[in-house]
This record gives C-alpha cells, structure tokens and sequence, in this order.
C-alpha cells in the first residue's frame, strides 16, 4: 500500500458519499421496493390481525422468530471484527470495521422489530420492559424471553455507541471537507474533535474500554437467544451446546454477511486497493472455521440423541434428518418429506458443505466464488434457524399435539421486508457516512515524509 | 543465538532426575499396592484421572502451536517450543490410554458388565477398543508429524552453529525426523521453508482431528462412566478445560525458562503479558462453558441430565463444596487476579497464579471423573487419600522428567522459526 497517501484515503473514502456509479441508485431501490413490501404486509397484518400469520397451535414461532434469531446472528460479525479482532490485534480487520459495524446496528434493529410484529397488539409493546407501575404487573424475570430483553437492548445499545465513537474522528474529517449545511451536520456531529494529542490519547482509550466491554457481549448475546429454546425441554431444543453453538453461528452467519456486502461495495466504489485481497482471504478463513464448528454442533447433537437412547431425541432427530417413520404418521397429510427435512439437508449442505472449497487458496482469492459461498451461508443459516425452531414444534412428546406449520403471504411479505430495511438503511448509510475508516485506514501506511524518497 | 543454544538448554541435573524418577517409582508402586490390595477401583480412577490431565495438557501443548500457526501470530513464537515439549509425554500417555481401554476397562466403565439395552450399539467393549485406538493413533500420528515438521530445521540449524548438538538423543531425534518427512533440503533455512509450508497444511487438519478425537475421549472416558447421562456440550467443555491448563502450565514453566541467559530478550515482558491474556481469555471461556452447560441442565431439569449436576452441585454429596470452591478458584480468582496489568507483566506473579489454575483444573477433572464412580456405591465419600496422591506424584514426576529429557536435547527456542524475533515495538 505504500503507493497510498494520506490524501489519497481521505479522497477516495469521502468520495464514496458524493457522486455513487447508477448501479447504487438500482441497488438502492431494489431495497427499498422490498421494503415497501414488508411495510404494506406487517399494514394488512395489523390492520387485520395475527389470523393472518401461519402460527397457530402447536407451532406458535414461525417466520418471525427465525427471522428474530437470524438478523441477530447477522448482527455479530460488527462487534467480532470491530471489538475482538481490535483486542487480539488483526489489522486486517481496519478496512471492514466500519461497514461490519453499521451492518450490526441495522441488523440488530431489524431483528428487535420482529418479537414486536410477532405479538400483535404492537401497540402493548412497552409491556415487555418492566416499569414499575399502580398495579403492581410485572415481566416475568424468571423467562429466557425476558433476559432476550435485556441482552438485545444492551447489545444494540453498546454497539450503537461504540459505532458512533469510532466515528467521530471521520466526522470531523468531513466536517472539514464540505461546506454549507452539510458542514453544520458534521461539525454537531464532530463533537469538537480537533485531531489533538489530548484528543487521540483519550479516544484510544476510551475505544479499548468499549472494545473490551463488548466482547463479552459478542457471546452473550447469541447464548441468551439460544436460552429461549435451550432452557425449555422439548426435544431438539433442549441441548447443552447450544450457547456457544450459536455464537459460533451467529459469527459464521455475520462473516458471510460481511462478504455478501463488502464484495459489490468495493468495486461500485472502487475501494478494491484498500479492501484488498488479504482482508477478503482472512474473512473467508474466518468463515472455515466458524463453519467447522456449526458442523461439529449438528453431528454432535445427531449423534449424543443418538447416543442418549431417549425416544423423544432420537425420533425427533430422525423427523429432522428423514421426515415422518413411514408406519407412524397420524398426521402426516400426505407427504413423506416435510418442510423441516428439506430445511435441515438446505442448512447441512449450505453451512457445512459449501464452505468446504475455501479450503483451497485459489477459491478463497477468487471474489465470484466467494461471493456466492457468502449467499449460500446466509440462505443456510436461515434455513438453520427455521430448521430447529419449527421443526421441535411440529413434534412434541405427544402425538396429539403434533402439527404442520405452513408461512402465509403477509409472513414472507414481512420477511422479505426485513431484508429490504436492512439493506435500505445500509445503503443509506454508506451515502451519509464514511464506510471505512478513514483513521484507522491511515494505521496501516508509511507516515509522509518531506523527502518523498525516504521510504 | 549461538550463546543461547550453549548456554541456554535446559538440562536436567543429575539430582533432579533421581528425584522425578523417584517420584514415578512411588506412583507406579502405589498403583500397583492398590489394584494387589483390593482397592483396584480407587486404584484405576486415579490412573484414569491422571490420564486425562496429564495427558490432556501434552496434547494440547501441541495445540498452542497448531493454534500459533493457523493464525500466523508472531507474540507467540518464542513460547512454542516449549509449548511443543510438553507433548513429550504424548507416549507415556498413549501407554495409560491403553493400559485403561485394555485392562482397566471393567473396573471403571459400568457399561462392561451391565450395560444398558438402548446404549449397546455403542458402548460395547470391541467398538469402544478399536474406535479408541484408531482415534489415538490417528491424533498422535499427526502431532508426530506436526512437531517433527517444527522442530527439524530448528536441530538442523543448532547442529550446523554448535556441532553435536544434543548429543545421541538428538541423534535420533533427527534420524526420526528425517525418516518421517523424507530428507528435503541440506540448508537449515531451505528446509524450514519447505517444512512451514507442510506444517501450514498439517495445522489445520491435526486442529480438526483434535476437537474430533477429543470428543470422543470425553465421551468414552467420563461421560459412559455415568453411562445414562449425556450433554451435547461435554466434549468441547472437557477439551477447552485442557487448553486452559495448559496455558496456565505455560505461566509456571516460562517463568523458570525465562531465568535463563537470553531468553527473555525474546520472551519479553509484552509478551509473557499476552500469555497471561491469553490464560485470562480462556479463563473466561471455559467459565462460560460452564456456565452454559449447568444453567441449560438445572433450568429445565430433564430427569435423564440433571443427577450429574445433583451429584456434584446440589445434593448433600461430599462433592459439593468442592464444586462450589471451584468456581472461585478457577473463574473468580483469575478474573480478579489476571485482570491486573501489574500482575500480568510480573511473571513470578503470573506463575502463581498458574500454580493456583492448574491445581484448581486438576480438581475440576477430578470432579469430572471422581463422583460418577463413586456414586455407584452407598454412602459415596470424598476420596483423597494415598492412592491419588501418590499417583498423581508419579504421573508429575513422569510429566516432567519426559519434559525436561525432551527439552535438553532441543534448542530452547524455535531458532529457525520465521515469525521468531527479539522484541519489536516493545511487542
């Protein structure tokens, strides 16, 4: 990179926010058309009411706590990369920080939608923060779902702050760069930076401490919404490896988000010398490892039902693996192979099979290649989600409150909203702020010199 | 580096070594009184303890490198191998392993003689042999060629700057080598060029393999000893318990190495400080996977899972103190404890702290181990007496005489190692 100024950062990250190539404007409204849908779903639905969604007895979680588990995943790759790669130092983690960032806070506002949208009545929504109150009503401390309330606010707040803080220094790096309202925006926004001594020293750290104050966080996010199915005892909920099995998921799963965006960011803006080929080949490698360990949870969670002898274990792994015992089918309606086989062969093949080819040097270098395992991961990872909360629903301990869950329109319409918010806001984002980091970019060049030819 | 290499060895002294060997003799003795004298139960539990401990640590001595590897990190470097000489002892507990799978079989696992209908397909004697010797040799084989790929250039280049160096046991330590990796290049550096790019591939594999046959060795040789309990998480639990000892093992013995003259111009206070983050990290793993695993078994209390948490956590067992002293020892004190910039870059602090952890891990597989067996019987009771002592004495001394004849034949730092540099940046 030595063929890199300080200018040059300066000039090419700024650009990203005045003059985007036509392929943003489509991007953009692509997002923004998906988002239209979700708004004019979740209208009718709450227009209407929840008679509308596919959840109904037994299966009461459905779309909307997949899509609430997977947005949350999606959120953790930000403060993976910008929290705990920053304290095991991993410089390769500067040019994606800021997008991976941005990413998570979306991300985790996408998925704090979703428990509203799925409880109706969104307008008692408050009802799930305890406050104290004439009636003496309180939440029920003792439930997973309400430490979820806890963990996701904390979460979105944290990472919320350490976004902004990491900012400040490119604010005023704008602020000085542009005029008119624009220059008013950022010198509010600047809070007073200078690019002092005092300034930096403080700043630094003052990031370390958020650094270290959200890596916990990074685990115990993801473990405590892996507790709203781990605490209960229905078969294939009710598994020990489930906390960390889902932080290692929700990194694999944000990793690949990362990619899917980074990748057509950098060529519709040209960032190709800064987001370069090491950064792409240490997420993909990420990426390996995350998803051996995914892998290594499904086997083991096959093979210790297997192992355990409990019936309810191993006929619901077998449901999951196989679909209905062909002489035992009370309500199987017709067909053999369910929804949830199809959605755990979906995730096998996506999260453990795709991914196998990074292996080799010439895929992870190659940005096609990697682009496509990065879409496939995400489709898995959902698949993932759908796979263990319907399916332990669908076959509880006793037959008689076995049942099939079938997604409506005003379902899939929310869901593919979901998506178009989150890509909405991000591509907004990249317009009205840097999406590298302009300090930190700076990290990794040779100081300038008076005589040019020092270096 | 040649001043290190003839002044820095580690070389056991003559006393020292009668001293360990001393302390394998009274181990081996004791566990021979016990399984002659009608305690063969205790006897067996605590060889299997043992066993898994120390053997534990060798193993994932070996996965500090493959972890320093795999992530190209180079703080790590001039712990390596040091890290790599604790798998000295990967033989001797081959041998144990063995010795449980073959002999002790019947006296530890009830699966023997009273299995359960539902388990047979798994937990009967010929599959457990055979897919226990399988694994091992499929995990020792490849740490053979993991360690052999780091150590060669390294004896290559020691002998080339001190002639003879190592003496006979380097000898065959090199004929090994050369038998196992073929013979490559002449040149020291040559050869660790063309060794690091085999160990780059080697790395990853031998990490897969591990965690694999590692939750394996977890679920054949402490969860079937309750044979109707099972936890999906138990396999990663029990191999992130045996890296943290190990890292905590690393806190105490580099304080020793780094007393010899040079060393420390490589192990630099920054670095033995990364070390001790490094313990504190896995420190809080490991609480973490406890945490995950107890919380999920006590909350929804499912009769097939929650005896082995009663056993040793809430019933009125002798175990439950212990259980509870535990999660001071081991979460509490090194958060505390490694939560202080002063104690981390003070390395004689850091190797109590070490001592503490790794006494308190030993504890932790006790815990592991102990209760299931004895709470077969009646009146179940805190054992501690002369059989686990005295073996535990023996499979230290034979830790560390195996460490310290392995380290006496090698350079003391990975000299031919490219990421190897004094301190840089104060790094």
């Amino acid at each position: 990179m030595s063929a890199i100024t300080y200018a040059d950062v300066n000039k090419d990250i700024l650009q990203t926010m005045v003059r985007p190539k036509p392929a943003y404007f489509l991007v953009l409204s692509g997002a923004a058309l998906m988002l239209l849908i979700g708004v004019l779903s979740l209208a009718i639905q709450i227009d209407t009411g929840m008679g509308l969604v596919g959840v109904t007895h037994p299966i009461g979680w459905g779309f909307y706590i997949t899509n609430f588990v997977f947005w949350i995943g999606i959120g953790h790759a930000g403060t993976l990369i910008s929290a705990v790669l920053f304290l095991t130092r991993a410089p390769w983690r500067n040019p994606i920080y800021r997008a991976s960032e941005a990413m998570t806070v979306f991300a985790v506002m996408t998925a704090g939608l979703f428990p509203l949208i799925h409880v109706g009545r969104n307008w008692y929504a408050y009802f799930l923060l305890p406050y104290p109150n004439q009636r003496m009503l309180w939440t029920n401390f003792k439930s997973p779902l309400e430490w979820d309330v806890f963990a996701v606010t904390t979460y979105l707040s944290i990472s919320v702050t350490f976004f902004i803080i990491g900012l400040i220094p490119d604010f005023a790096a704008m602020r000085d760069s542009s005029v008119g309202i624009r220059r008013q925006i950022f010198t509010l926004m600047a809070a007073g930076w200078t690019n002092s001594y005092q300034h930096w020293l403080h700043y630094m750290r003052g990031y370390l401490i958020l650094a270290a104050l959200s890596t916990p966080l990074v685990f115990s996010v993801h473990s405590i919404v892996s507790f709203d199915f781990a605490m209960s005892f229905m078969p294939g909920w009710h598994t020990t490896i489930f906390p960390p099995y889902f932080v290692a998921g929700a990194i694999f799963s944000g990793m690949a988000m990362v990619l899917t965006i980074i990748i057509p960011l950098r060529s519709i803006f040209g960032l190709e010398k800064y987001v370069t080929h090491h950064v792409l080949q240490s997420s993909a490698r990420l990426i390996l490892f995350t998803s051996f360990i995914v892998g290594y949870a499904y086997t083991t969670e096959v093979f210790i039902a297997w192992y355990s002898g409990v019936s309810f274990e191993r006929s619901l792994f077998y449901f999951r693996l196989f679909g209905e015992f062909a002489d035992r089918t009370p309500y199987s309606e017709g067909h053999q192979l369910g929804a949830p086989t199809l959605a755990f062969w979906v995730m096998y093949f996506c999260n453990v099979i795709s991914p196998l080819p990074l292996w080799r040097f010439k895929i992870r270098n190659n940005l096609m290649a990697l682009f496509i395992i990065s879409i496939l991961i995400n489709i898995g990872m959902w698949f993932e989600r759908y796979n263990i909360i319907v399916s332990s629903l669908q076959r509880d301990f006793d037959p008689f409150t076995w049942g099939t869950y079938w997604p409506t329109v005003i379902e899939t319409g929310v869901t593919v909203g979901s998506f178009g918010f989150f890509f909405t806001m991000f591509f907004l984002f990249v317009r009205a702020m840097p999406s590298m980091a302009i300090a930190e970019l700076k990290e990794g060049l040779p100081a300038p010199r008076k005589n040019k030819q020092a270096h | 580096m040649k001043d290190i290499l003839q002044q820095s060895t580690l070389q056991l002294k003559p006393n020292w070594k009668m001293i360990l060997l001393a302390m394998v003799g009274v181990g081996l003795l004791a566990f021979i009184a016990g399984v002659s004298t009608g305690n063969a139960e205790r006897a067996w539990e605590a060889l299997l303890l043992n066993t898994l401990f120390w053997g534990g640590i060798a193993q994932a001595g070996v996965m500090l490198g493959v972890i320093w590897q795999i992530t190209d990190a180079k703080w790590g470097r001039p712990f390596k191998r040091v890290a790599e000489g604790f798998a000295a002892f990967l033989p001797a507990a081959l041998v144990m392993f063995l010795l449980i799978i073959l002999v002790g079989n019947s006296y530890l696992f009830e699966w023997v003689e009273h299995p359960m209908e539902v388990k047979k397909a798994y937990l009967n004697l010929p599959f457990f042999i055979s897919r226990n010797i399988i694994g091992f040799s499929l995990m020792y084989g490849i740490s053979m060629f993991f360690l052999m790929a780091s150590l060669k250039p390294d004896l290559m280049l020691a002998r080339s700057l001190v002639p003879g160096f190592g003496g006979k046991m380097g000898d065959r330590v090199m004929a090994l080598a050369n038998k196992l990796l073929k013979n490559g290049e002449q040149d020291p550096a040559k050869e660790a060029i063309r060794l690091e790019a085999f160990s780059r591939k080697v790395a990853p594999l031998l990490g897969v393999t591990y965690t694999i046959v590692m939750t394996m060795v977890a679920v054949d040789f402490v969860m079937s000893l309750d044979q109707e309990w099972f936890s999906t998480l138990f396999g990663v639990y029990f191999f992130v318990g045996n890296i943290y000892t190990t890292l905590a093992m690393m806190l105490i013995v580099m304080y020793f190495v780094r007393q010899k003259p040079g060393v420390a111009e490589y192990v630099t206070i920054n670095r033995m400080h990364d070390l001790a983050k490094l313990t504190f990290a896995f420190a809080m793993l490991w609480t973490y996977m406890t945490f995950a695993h107890y919380l999920i078994i006590w909350y929804a209390n499912v009769p097939e899972e929650t005896p082995f948490m009663v056993t040793r956590a809430w019933a009125d067992t002798p175990w439950r103190p212990v259980f509870w002293t535990l999660l001071g020892v081991l979460f509490i004190f090194p958060y505390l404890g490694l939560m202080s910039r002063t104690v981390c870059r003070t390395p004689a602090a850091t190797a109590v702290v070490g001592t503490i952890l790794v006494c308190g891990q030993f504890m932790s597989h006790y815990m592991m181990v102990v209760p299931s067996i004895q709470d077969r019987h009646e009146h179940p009771t805190f054992l501690m007496g002369y059989p686990e002592i005295l073996v535990t004495l023996g499979f230290a001394g034979g830790f560390f005489l195996c460490f310290m004849l392995y380290m006496s034949t090698v350079p003391i730092l990975p000299i031919s190692d490219k990421h190897l540099c004094k301190s840089w940046h104060g790094r």
